[in-house]
């Protein structure tokens, strides 16, 4: 619950609708005689808001995955559960509204892109023509009109990827749940990737994303969570995350040296230490690193409220 | 072709299948219910496992209504494209390349060309096709969900049943378009294949007299050239008329006489009578045992029960009737087809048939018993005399102006639709004796039938490859239904033991009850370690005990499973186009809806194995 009730006050639209919502979510794979092998998420609760950019945020083999795929029904909690737009996950008519783009996209290689989009828009209800324009206007949008008619297992890798957002995108969805969005791009492609999660926002759509480049999370969600072995670590905006409260930031321009001696010695008259003024917000790598020392040492579940 | 068991009439068929196939259904959901059940009270208790059955059950119901046609098609066109590009008519290729080399191999000779040809082709179909659809059903969703790409499916609004029978549509038509081209080219393939003329010259005739009405007349007879290994002999009658024998199951008309072709010679046009579909109008069948009384025929021994003997040189007799007779149907007269069995209680000479013979017979009122409980007619006809022997069909015209005595014995020539069919109901007797005393002839209802107008040989074709249709079908589904459980070469196995099991189930079945004789598995291998006779009992002991115990529950286990495997053989109808006779539209209404069950069946179990697995573990 401390997840839900944490930074509260920084919490924007707090009365925005909830798009998932996780209650006690827990996974466990289990081996063939139906024994425990390892606890894949640990009672998480989430909430995700329509209209924000939430990032899942964690190390190799954290839960990030596992947290979507039980959110899309592919995986069944054992126990707690997952709803999304209310509806359980493992209600089929919930898909209508949720676009997903795998971790990698695993498409139908005989099929060229044209041919990948029209069997995904036949899937949906709708008719023909609009089938025909959407699968158009998604061919331009992700940028491969020039490659529409080859086969995907001629692809390469990012081209692949951008085939397979356009299918995420192939109903308009208004949840899109990408995993790791960025893989496989360079340094463009991931540019432009940034720019579209940026433009769904803006059209108002919810984006639930999980990643591991620090960067990318930063620097387009709004909200994220840290996951560390299944366990939810960190949950809150990006910003109030990455503010170093314990520290004063001055910035004042034309001060002369006994000027910045004076307020040297202030500072020390209150006990404080002059730190230096050039780092004065801690990076996400900074944070998660932090989290992943500290959890190593402490294991378990922390706080979420930063410090 | 000697039918086994009677054909029913649709409705009947399916009163006595409707409940056996009712059975099926719901055992197959109680036992799939008490698995789900099970399965789910190990992990969550029983109230909890109820919980989950009762909103699986609901779950169920929802889907089976939400779901589309639309993306049902989108799957099976998916699976059809998936098929294709992955080379599949390569299979025709093959296919193709086995018909070409087997021309070579299949024994111009044979006394039954026709035989050998279409079942050579629709057999080689039948198992090709199986082949391919075993294949491509099993591996495809193992595929999908290995490869994730089922990921991008079940995350749209697609429901488990959609993607079961869509890729069940999906792989039959694969199969479908394949067997449309084989089964083109296979007819085509027939057709030449047994295409072949032969000539005769004028000059090799030898010129015969015949006696007729006392007047002596001359014909040319002579025997034809060799082709595909055999003459026909070819008469030249006094008034001009050609007439050519029927040899190895055909015969030929007059293409070119000397006078019309170039080289002088008399050109013998295409083969006719090798493909063709008659239509047998069956009778029932009823018996006189050798004191004239009603009986039940003889039963010569174990061989079969289904065929029963009557005595020769006695007044034992078989007796058809057949009803509903008329004019219009046999305009001619009636054609009378029978393949009867022969019994010797000596030996006789073997070159030989029996002799029979048959009488027509104006049918008296009887009761169900065949007690006669109005006036004898008496109307019979004179008695044709025929050979009898084994595995031989015998075809005799009777026309319909046919000498036949009253009940006062007074002889005449009368026409049989006036004088010995019954006037109302259009029923007629044909009456069956043997005259060779001490031998006997064996029969059954569907042996001796009147044949009707033949129906066109290429529908008849059609009907034996929509057999195999069938099979291609179930065995698709069943491929399907294994495959969302089991991984690719597993269900691959599954379904390959599903069909082997199809095709033999009789004789697993056989096994499983008891009815042959050996014991069970353990106590056949017993035996085989120690080269014991089927037909003695093991010694009695601890050891046999437990094993005959053990031998019990396995074989109720096969039992069972054999009892919901499909029965391939029954699909079987290659015999009815290769012995010429049209597949009956009441059979093919049958396969159809056995089709249809196991299709059902399958799609149901595949639906909630899907449903209830973890896509992503």
């Amino acid at each position: 619950m401390e997840a839900t009730v944490a930074d509260a006050a920084t919490k924007p639209q707090q009365d925005a609708q909830i798009v998932i919502e996780t209650r006690n979510l827990t996974k466990d794979y289990r081996d063939f005689w139906g024994r425990q092998k390892v606890r894949a998420l640990k009672a998480l609760d989430l909430d995700v808001r329509e209209g924000e950019i939430f990032g899942l945020l964690g190390p190799n083999g954290s839960g990030k995955t596992t947290t979507i795929k039980l959110i899309l029904g592919l995986l069944f909690p054992t126990s707690g559960e997952a709803l999304v737009f209310g509806k359980k996950a493992s209600d089929v008519s919930k898909n209508e509204r949720i676009g997903y783009l795998p971790e990698e996209s695993y498409l139908y290689k005989f099929l060229n892109a044209e041919e990948t989009l029209d069997f995904y828009g036949r899937l949906f209800d709708m008719t023909p023509a609009e089938r025909k324009q959407r699968v158009e206007e998604l061919i331009n949008m992700v940028g491969l009109d020039w490659a529409k008619r080859r086969q995907l297992k001629e692809y390469s890798k990012g081209m692949t990827r951008r085939i397979g957002l356009a299918q995420a995108l192939i109903n308009d969805p208004e949840l899109i749940v990408l995993d790791e969005p960025t893989t496989g791009l360079d340094p463009i492609g991931t540019r432009e990737m940034k720019d579209l999660i940026l433009k769904l926002k803006s059209e108002g759509k919810t984006v639930v994303m999980c990643s591991h480049l620090l960067a990318d999370v930063q620097d387009v969600c709004d909200r994220i969570a840290i996951l560390y072995q299944g366990d939810l670590k960190e949950l809150g905006r990006v910003d109030s995350l990455l503010k170093v409260r314990d520290v004063t930031q001055i910035r004042a321009q034309g001060l002369s040296d006994a000027a910045k001696q004076e307020i040297e010695e202030v500072i020390k008259r209150h006990d404080a230490k002059v730190l230096g003024i050039e780092n004065p917000t801690t990076t996400l790598e900074e944070l998660f690193l932090n989290i992943v020392r500290e959890s190593e040492a402490r294991p378990g579940r922390r706080a979420t409220q930063s410090k | 072709m000697v039918l086994e068991k009677p054909i029913l009439p649709l409705l009947e068929w399916l009163r006595l299948n409707l409940p056996t196939f009712v059975i099926g259904l719901v055992g197959v959901v109680v036992l799939g219910l008490l698995i789900g059940f099970l399965a789910g009270a190990l992990r969550h208790g029983p109230m909890g496992s109820l919980r989950i059955v009762l909103q699986t059950m609901s779950a169920a119901l929802v889907d089976f209504r939400h779901s589309s046609p639309r993306r049902i098609f989108a799957i099976a066109r998916l699976a059809f494209q998936e098929s294709l590009r992955r080379r599949v008519l390569i299979v025709f290729g093959v296919f193709v390349l086995a018909l070409l080399f087997a021309g070579w191999f299949l024994d111009p000779s044979s006394k039954h060309p026709a035989r050998l040809y279409l079942s050579f082709v629709l057999t080689s179909t039948n198992y090709l096709v199986l082949l391919l659809a075993v294949f491509l059903s099993a591996f495809s969703l193992p595929n999908d969900i290995k490869n994730r790409t089922i990921y991008t499916i079940v995350t749209k609004p697609v429901r488990p049943w959609e993607i079961v029978v869509g890729r069940m549509i999906g792989f039959s038509a694969v199969g479908t378009t394949l067997l449309i081209l084989m089964c083109v080219f296979s007819y085509f393939f027939v057709k030449r294949g047994l295409q072949h003329s032969h000539q005769i010259s004028p000059q090799e005739m030898v010129s015969q007299t015949l006696d007729v009405d006392g007047e002596s007349m001359s014909q040319q007879a002579g025997e034809s050239s060799l082709t595909m290994a055999h003459r026909h002999e070819v008469v030249v009658g006094p008034d001009g008329r050609v007439s050519v024998s029927n040899e190895h199951d055909h015969t030929h008309a007059i293409a070119e006489t000397p006078e019309s072709s170039r080289d002088g010679q008399y050109l013998l046009g295409q083969p006719e009578g090798f493909l063709e579909a008659s239509v047998p109008v069956r009778g029932s069948l009823r018996f006189i045992n050798s004191s004239g009384a009603p009986g039940s025929g003889t039963n010569v021994g174990y061989e079969n029960k289904y065929r029963k003997y009557i005595e020769g040189g006695s007044l034992a007799a078989a007796i058809w009737t057949f009803d509903n007779v008329r004019a219009e149907d046999f305009p001619e007269g009636l054609p009378v087809e029978m393949t009867l069995r022969v019994f010797r209680t000596y030996q006789g000479d073997i070159e030989e048939g029996l002799t029979g013979t048959i009488q027509l017979v104006k049918p008296a009122l009887r009761d169900e018993n065949g007690i006669l409980i109005g006036p004898d007619t008496g109307w019979r006809s004179e008695e044709i005399s025929f050979p009898a022997q084994d595995y031989t069909t015998f075809r005799r015209f009777i026309p319909r102006k046919i000498e036949a005595r009253d009940a006062q014995g007074e002889e005449k020539i009368v026409d049989i639709f006036e004088e010995l069919t019954d006037p109302e109901t259009g029923s007629i007797e044909v009456w069956i004796r043997c005259l060779d005393s001490g031998q006997y002839l064996g029969m059954a209802p569907a042996d001796l039938y009147l044949r009707a107008a033949d129906r066109p040989f290429w529908l008849n074709f059609v009907k034996g490859y929509t057999s195999i249709w069938f099979q291609l079908v179930v065995v698709t589904c069943f491929g399907v239904m294994f495959s969302t459980i089991l991984s690719g070469p597993v269900a691959m196995m599954a379904t390959l033991a599903a069909v082997v099991m199809g095709f033999f189930k009789k004789f697993v079945f056989d096994i499983a009850s008891g009815e042959l004789p050996g014991g069970g598995p353990l106590e056949s291998l017993v035996r085989l370690v120690q080269q014991s006779g089927q037909m003695t009992d093991l010694d009695p002991g601890l050891g046999t005990t437990i094993i005959t115990r053990i031998d019990d529950v396995l074989m109720l286990i096969i039992q069972t499973v054999s009892y919901a495997m499909p029965d391939c053989s029954i699909f079987n109808t290659s015999r009815f186009v290769a012995y010429g006779f049209n597949i009956p539209t009441e059979l093919m209404a049958q396969h159809f809806l056995i089709t249809l069950a196991y299709a059902t069946i399958a799609s149901i179990v595949g639906y909630f194995c899907l449903r209830t697995r973890e896509i992503a573990a």
